[in-house]
């Protein structure tokens, strides 16, 4: 069974006065992957941040289970700083507790890995481009291996290849156990990492759902559509191979098995719904 | 693997933490002003010779006490916000990231005081001898005013008092009060009891005027070692209130 590192309950805060959370109930627990949904402004960064223990709670308790848990954390807006991302690297490492040699050689792994040694020794990080901030953000996480990760919308800004690369990260650092917790919005990282979603709507957390994506991951379709009658959504549940059913802002994402999204596409169009887009998803790649 | 390459001790990682953020801070250049400051004050107090020691550390004091407030201004909160979050979690505990915050800008101060104090000796500026007692009795005085002028300015961060000019102004007269309080309590004795709440500068000048007597006399010097201990713990309570503040205040 899954350790529990993390509960929050009945978690609020409030900035001057503004309540942005209310009544938060919410676990983390290792060897999971929770997806945090919602629109900009429904308070995913400041649940991040009460989850990484960043933020002072004006209501509710936060519970940490572990001891010496070691939360990482990548922000959506990497500051623009003055140091050499190397000489910044190694600052960060240090004030972990890591050896300069080890910091050295993993930050080189790093930065072979996301093909950007060229840039690291005489670049400022002020003058990186968007893409290069939001490795710099991710190394610094992963200078140690954490229990928690958390990100806030970590594809921002980088490139596609990139963008794989990093999947592929958070794919083997979640096979290591590590529990990760993101905000984000990429429909393809939500598919290939989440094992839990849950949405956040009016300062609440309106649903909470255990993917069952997991089971299907190796071969699954994601169909987003529009629907006028959203009430007609209903009758799509009962179907034979809807795995799951999502609402974000005026779309509606369906998972469904490989098998059955003829029949479930046929059924959407019969139902007066707009097909956005079918995507399919083999492990970890989308087609 | 992993376990071999950590220094887990959290001493480490505060030791780690000080060059971090005395680096960041020389980056921001935020220590120009303050910087121009002592020097042109140096450049007064010394471009004579011949001054008395207890009128020439008084004034010094002065000097380095708003020396420090004015490093703190700018060192308090130079750190981009996002990376304070990201600091706090890499030391996992904010109360070592705030006391390496007061040790960096402590330490910071200290080439300063060492500065102030030894020049009129180095260059016999002295109308006596000073002997290496009162020498040493002196920097203390020194080190604990910037340790005043840290821990008061502190509370003005910008997460605690919103407003900058407010807290420039509020911050400027409390730390000129602290140092003119005893001429101006004997003008107006009925403000006396404010001079109890503030920052005992005051009480380290008046020890520092026993100086002046052409002799050393350990009686003289009961009273600044007073004031040193008392600005020591009056320090301590001001960082430890900072820290319990800036903890309800985290992002």
């Amino acid at each position: 069974m899954n350790q529990e590192l993390i509960l929050l309950k009945n978690v609020s805060k409030e900035y001057e006065g503004k309540i942005v959370l209310e009544n938060i109930n919410l676990s983390i627990v290792d060897n999971q992957s929770l997806v945090i949904i919602g629109s900009n402004g429904s308070g995913k960064s400041s649940l991040l941040r009460i989850i990484a223990g960043l933020s002072f709670i004006s209501g509710g308790t936060r519970v940490v289970r572990k001891e010496s848990l070691r939360i990482s954390y990548v922000p959506e807006h990497f500051p623009k700083l003055s140091f050499y991302p190397s000489e910044y690297l190694l600052h960060m490492g240090k004030i972990q507790g890591l050896l300069t040699s080890y910091i050295k050689s993993r930050i080189n792994d790093f930065f072979e890995m996301f093909t950007i040694s060229a840039l690291m020794q005489k670049t400022r990080i002020r003058n990186l481009s968007k893409g290069s901030l939001q490795k710099i953000a991710v190394i610094q996480a992963l200078l140690t291996i954490p229990d928690i990760l958390i990100l806030d919308e970590p594809l921002s800004g980088q490139d596609s290849q990139s963008q794989d690369k990093f999947i592929h990260l958070l794919h083997d650092l979640k096979k290591q156990g590590i529990a990760i917790v993101l905000a984000c919005h990429e429909q393809y990282l939500v598919e290939g990492i989440a094992d839990k979603i849950i949405v956040l709507e009016n300062k609440n957390i309106t649903s909470d759902s255990n993917t069952s994506l997991s089971l299907h991951k190796d071969d699954y379709m994601v169909i987003s559509f529009t629907l006028n009658d959203k009430s007609a959504v209903q009758t799509l549940a009962s179907i034979k191979g809807v795995i799951e059913i999502l609402h974000k802002d005026e779309m509606t994402i369906l998972y469904v098995t490989f098998e059955c999204s003829d029949a479930i596409l046929t059924e959407i169009l019969h139902i007066g719904g707009s097909i956005c887009s079918v995507n399919r998803s083999i492990g970890r790649v989308n087609i | 693997m992993l376990s071999e390459s950590f220094h887990w001790e959290s001493e480490y990682m505060m030791i780690a933490l000080i060059p971090y953020m005395i680096k960041y801070y020389i980056q921001s250049f935020r220590y120009v002003p303050s910087l121009l400051f002592f020097i042109i004050s140096l450049g007064l107090i010394y471009s004579y010779g011949g001054i008395s020691v207890g009128n020439n550390y008084t004034f010094t004091l002065a000097v380095i006490f708003f020396f420090s407030a004015w490093i703190t201004i700018g060192f308090i909160d130079v750190e981009d916000t996002i990376q304070q979050q990201l600091t706090i979690l890499h030391v996992k505990k904010p109360i070592r990231y705030y006391m390496s915050k007061f040790i960096s800008m402590w330490i910071m101060t200290l080439p300063f005081n060492i500065c102030i104090v030894l020049y009129p000796v180095i260059f016999g500026l002295f109308n006596r001898p000073i002997s290496g007692l009162e020498l040493i009795i002196v920097f203390i005085a020194h080190v604990m005013a910037s340790l005043l002028g840290i821990s008061v300015t502190a509370l003005f961060d910008s997460r605690l008092v919103y407003n900058r000019r407010t807290a420039i102004i509020v911050l400027a007269t409390i730390l000129t009060f602290s140092v003119a309080q005893i001429v101006v309590i004997k003008e107006y004795p009925i403000i006396t009891y404010i001079g109890w709440i503030t920052p005992p500068i005051s009480l380290m000048i008046e020890g520092i005027l026993s100086l002046n007597a052409k002799h050393f006399y350990w009686a003289n010097f009961t009273s600044l070692l007073i004031a040193i201990l008392y600005s020591f713990i009056y320090s301590l309570l001001l960082m430890s209130v900072y820290i319990k503040f800036i903890k309800r205040k985290m992002f």
